[in-house]
């Protein structure tokens, strides 16, 4: 059990460190775009190893599978909405979310 | 061991710090990121205590905020596109 606990605490210790470091790096970065990078390891890397944490700790039972479903949301959910975020801060600057090429308008504005 | 759990919680909680400055003070976009950050860890502090205080029926809301966060993400990044 000992072995259990100290491996439980490098995890949650791990997940901390990440958390910290992605805080001070959203602060930290310039814009919405670099900013979004750091949202990642705190979205996905730092829920997996709480969840192991618990895992850990527990084995498996009811409390390790509810962990395990929340993080499969989170799995699910964050590369949707960084890809959302991204497009719409790239709508908000410019209008559009597709590249336009040089000396072409994109698609759905009218040239003037 | 209920200590780690908990001391982790805090530890997260005092780590959105620098990213409620952003969610305060930033621009809108970067206020959005923020926010999904916060909610990230928020999932994680709810799991943490539910854990810390083995109670197995306080895993709902880590697993309904999970859930939540990609809804409500959508929905102010939508807003954000096309409102404001």
């Amino acid at each position: 059990m000992i072995v259990n606990d100290i491996f439980s605490d490098i995890l949650l210790g791990l997940a901390v460190l990440i958390v910290l470091a992605s805080s001070i790096g959203v602060l930290l970065m310039r814009d919405a775009y670099a900013k979004l990078h750091f949202v990642t390891p705190a979205g996905l890397v730092a829920p997996a190893l709480v969840v192991l944490a618990v895992l850990v700790q527990h084995g498996a039972d009811e409390m390790t599978g509810e962990a395990f479903l929340a993080l499969f949301f989170m799995i699910l959910a964050g590369p949707f909405l960084s890809h959302a975020t991204i497009r719409a801060i790239r709508v908000r600057e410019t209008g559009d979310w597709r590249t336009a090429r040089r000396g072409q308008v994109p698609a759905g504005e009218k040239e003037q | 061991m209920v200590m780690p759990f908990v001391a982790a919680a805090i530890a997260m909680l005092i780590a959105t710090i620098p990213a409620g400055v952003v969610l305060y003070r930033g621009e809108l976009a970067a206020s959005v990121v923020a926010y999904e950050f916060i909610t990230s860890v928020v999932v994680m502090v709810l799991a943490l205590l539910a854990e810390a205080f083995k109670r197995p029926s306080l895993f709902e809301l880590p697993v309904l905020l999970a859930v939540l966060l990609f809804g409500s993400g959508l929905v102010f990044v939508r807003a954000m596109e096309r409102w404001l």
